[in-house]
């Protein structure tokens, strides 16, 4: 019963938001009663926000939602460092964060296909050497990260700016579904239950990707993009902030480039980051795929996506032929297909 | 005194025979017609009793009546004034015919006596032969269409004086000879004039071959409709039959250039997507044949397929299972023969330019979703070809090839066609139309094939209705080899022509 009351406080604490004062109490050795009555609410307001906290709680245990109080062991450690940690989070799925180290990759929701290439190459090196992927679970880079952080092997973790339990954004049901079914990965969130996806909770939820791990490193971001302001934090938290270089005349990149000349660390592949947390990269053996002579040619060809007609014309096959072979390449997992009739050579 | 006169009119796109007989009595002068007339016969007393005038003739003046026959069915348009005049001056006895065997009258008349066009001309011809009637005089602008129904003798008339001192005798006529060909298509062009897309050339000779349904997906300015547009050409040749049926359909319609003429061309429709329900279909309450009774034996091309409306789509479906569509109204349903190839096209997202090398797209996954969720499962199920088209670049297309001629396409597609003859005896009639018993029957494998099939569908998750689709493209294309059993090469291939399965557009960032 003791321990029921406890995390209500908690999550009572964590409804009043005022994160600052509480962390100084807490870390000064403050009981949860205490830091209450510092507050200083009328009585009438603490007994709503009461009312409030006990059914948050009755409401976790119907959807099976973890709470993790600052005071916690669970609680991860980094966060705890920051000035403004969540009195209480809430999780779905596996604590994952107390199994290995995390970086924090974020970007633009409309990435370029550079962005999303850049991404997958390197959080799928992380992934298969054991670092696992903090990111904020919105469109673009943040879905590619996940994505390919579990088909990696790797853990991965969601810091939503909603409540835990909203389906938000909507495509992205299956890839939620996918974390938490993997045991690999959870979703994270300060929100309480139900809350709405509101604009301004998504900047501040920022804080907390940044927060929980050491490095945060920026793929693909345009000047004013949200990822601009979680480097931002990073930089705040003391933590390292890295960043991909792209293009000078891509707008999507004009954000990291940006932060590349103020100190950022420029980042080409994962092997870069690896070298960070010391971890000696496993070898991948190149494999040079068997080809017959037809084959041979488009993959010769293909040393850069390609549009078909072009690869067509260079290689100076019929129609019917060159279709053919293309999925012979497709069924040895050599080639993709890409939006517009492109192809181009499968990562790795 | 009573006369009979033999008339037709239109039952959708069947001519129907109606008897018109006049009843000339003593009393109060009066002019009445019975029998399910519509506002348009109403109307035409009038115009009766001007044109009887204005020819030089006396208009009786006693107590007329009119009866259409069978009174059941509904009479419609002005194609009755003729037969109604005329049986007029048999019962006051100005006409004696002197012919010894039946005929048929049908046209409309003008103030002045003289004789304008009516629809339908062709199939009341069929009709007339059909039922043995051997003599028929029809208006002269529809007169070369009427003839070209063999068996019946076609008198073009022009002014109600001509048909008068014909019948009396005291003139002769020659009969109409039949009419030439004509086109109906405004743009028919040459898959020649297409460069490049190669791949989305093929698909549709793949499809033109089976009569497979295709859908093309590519950013505006790709070129989707002047593949479209194309593809009558590379379509074998209306046989003898179909083009009667096309010309039924649009001769019903009124949409037969002046003069009429048997069509011999593939008809190409492209209604626009604000289209109603009505004029998709068919219908109102006296049917008329709808943009895919227009396109029966061509091509119906849906351009900007997901904006058409919900119900305009889910209408397709019978017509694109059974070929014809049943009108039911009240007095009976209305059978339209509707055998189109669909050839459906739509952007690769709301804003056009997922894919794009040049463009970037600004839309979001979801609105994505929600574009394709327009289109519903079992319409999508009735596709069988599924295709990208990209916006090439300059630089691609100076380098690509002049692509073949329509020709050259049309020639191995005949070739193909006569390959498959033999399956189509049982009923359906081209590869896209199998069922899952025949495609069972007539999608045999090579036996080494199988286990690349079951690579395929592992690789590439299809579905058991796509593995169905899968087999029939790929005996389509097992055809164009002539290869009694489908070869491994065939189905690699067809995997290529189902775009829409992989869905690997729509995972736009994974």
């Amino acid at each position: 019963m003791g321990e029921e009351v406890f995390i209500i406080d908690w999550i009572l604490l964590n409804l009043t938001g005022r994160y600052r004062v509480i962390k100084e109490l807490f870390s000064r050795g403050f009981s949860t009663e205490e830091i209450i009555s510092f507050l200083g609410f009328e009585k009438e307001k603490l007994l709503t926000l009461r009312k409030k906290a006990e059914e948050e709680y009755k409401k976790s245990i119907d959807l099976g939602i973890k709470l993790v109080p600052l005071s916690s062991d669970e609680y991860p450690v980094l966060l705890k460092e920051i000035s403004d940690p969540p009195a209480l989070l809430y999780v779905l799925g596996e604590k994952v964060w107390l199994k290995g180290n995390f970086i924090s990759v974020v970007g633009t929701r409309k990435p370029t296909r550079y962005g999303i290439t850049a991404t997958r190459m390197i959080v799928s090196r992380l992934a298969e050497n054991g670092i696992g992927i903090v990111s904020g679970f919105a469109y673009g880079i943040d879905t590619v990260a996940h994505t390919e952080a579990l088909n990696g092997g790797g853990y991965t973790i969601g810091v939503l700016g909603t409540g835990v339990d909203v389906i938000y954004p909507r495509v992205n049901k299956g890839l939620r579904r996918d974390i938490i079914e993997s045991k690999r990965g959870c979703l994270i969130s300060e929100f309480p239950i139900g809350d709405k996806p509101e604009s301004w909770h998504f900047p501040r939820r920022n804080r907390i990707i940044s927060g929980l791990t050491q490095i945060t490193l920026v793929v693909e971001a345009s000047l004013k993009s949200g990822a601009m302001i979680t480097a931002s934090y990073a930089l705040e938290q003391g933590r390292e902030v890295f960043a991909v270089p792209g293009n000078i005349d891509s707008e999507n990149s004009q954000g990291t480039n940006q932060l590349i000349k103020e100190g950022a660390k420029l980042i080409t592949s994962g092997d870069d980051i690896l070298e960070e947390f010391n971890v000696i990269p496993k070898v991948t053996t190149v494999r040079l795929p068997e080809l017959t002579e037809e084959e041979a040619v488009i993959w010769n060809i293909l040393n850069e996506p390609r549009l078909e007609d072009d690869i067509l014309n260079i290689s100076g096959l019929d129609i019917s032929r060159f279709n053919i072979i293309i999925t012979k390449l497709e069924l040895k997992g050599l080639i993709e297909r890409l939006p517009g009739r492109m192809l181009k050579r499968k990562d790795g | 005194m009573l006369a009979k006169v033999l008339s037709a009119t239109l039952l959708g796109i069947e001519g129907a025979l109606v008897d018109v007989e006049v009843d000339i009595s003593n009393g109060l002068p009066s002019f009445t017609i019975v029998g399910l007339p519509d506002q348009a016969v109403q109307e035409s007393r009038e115009r009766i009793r001007s044109a009887i005038k204005n020819s030089e003739f006396n208009f009786p003046v006693k107590r007329i009546t009119v009866n259409l026959a069978p009174a059941d069915i509904k009479k419609e348009g002005p194609a009755f004034d003729l037969p109604i005049a005329i049986g007029i001056l048999m019962a006051s006895e100005i006409i004696i015919p002197q012919l010894d065997s039946a005929f048929l009258i049908v046209g409309e008349l003008s103030l002045d006596g003289s004789i304008r066009p009516v629809n339908g001309i062709i199939s009341m011809a069929i009709m007339s032969r059909e039922l043995g009637i051997p003599i028929m005089f029809v208006p002269y602008e529809n007169s070369s269409e009427a003839a070209l129904i063999p068996g019946i003798k076609v008198y073009g008339i022009r002014h109600l004086t001509e048909i008068v001192q014909f019948l009396n005798g005291s003139i002769s006529l020659s009969p109409a000879s039949p009419a030439k060909s004509i086109k109906i298509n405004e743009v028919s062009g040459d898959f020649s004039e297409i460069k490049g897309q190669e791949s989305a050339k093929r698909a549709l000779e793949i499809a033109a071959c089976g009569f497979h349904n295709v859908i093309m997906v590519g950013p505006p300015g790709s070129g989707k409709t002047m593949l479209a547009q194309r593809l009558p050409t590379i379509l074998p040749p209306l046989t003898e039959e179909e083009a009667l049926e096309v010309t039924k359909i649009y001769s019903s319609a009124g949409l037969l250039p002046k003069g009429g003429g048997i069509i011999e061309e593939r008809p190409f429709r492209s209604p626009h997507h604000s289209i109603s329900l009505a004029g998709m279909v068919g219908g109102t309450s006296n049917p008329r044949p709808g943009e895919i009774s227009l396109a029966h034996n061509g091509v119906l091309f849906l351009d900007e397929f997901p904006e058409f409306r919900r119900d305009v789509l889910e209408a397709l479906r019978q017509p694109m299972e059974d070929g014809t569509l049943v009108i039911s109204r009240a007095h009976g349903s209305i059978r339209f023969p509707a055998r189109f190839m669909l050839v459906a096209s739509m952007n690769p997202c709301p804003c056009g330019y997922l894919g794009d090398t040049k463009k970037a797209c600004t839309c979001s996954p979801y609105q994505i979703e929600r574009y394709f969720g327009k289109i519903s499962g079992p319409i999508l199920d009735r596709i069988d070809i599924q295709i990208e088209v990209p916006r090439l670049e300059t630089d691609t297309l100076i380098k690509s090839n002049p692509g073949e001629t329509s020709e050259s396409i049309r020639n191995r597609i005949k070739k193909a066609r006569e390959f498959q003859s033999y399956r189509f005896r049982e009923g359906f009639r081209a590869n896209g139309l199998m069922e899952p018993r025949e495609i069972k029957k007539y999608c045999k494998l090579v036996p080494s094939v199988q286990s690349l099939l079951r690579e395929i569908v592992d690789k590439f998750h299809l579905s058991a209705r796509s593995y169905d689709k899968l087999l029939k493209v790929a005996r389509t294309i097992a055809d164009l080899n002539e290869s009694e059993l489908i070869r491994e090469e065939d189905i690699l291939e067809a995997i290529q022509y189902r775009v829409l399965d992989r869905k690997y557009w729509e995972k736009k960032f994974s």
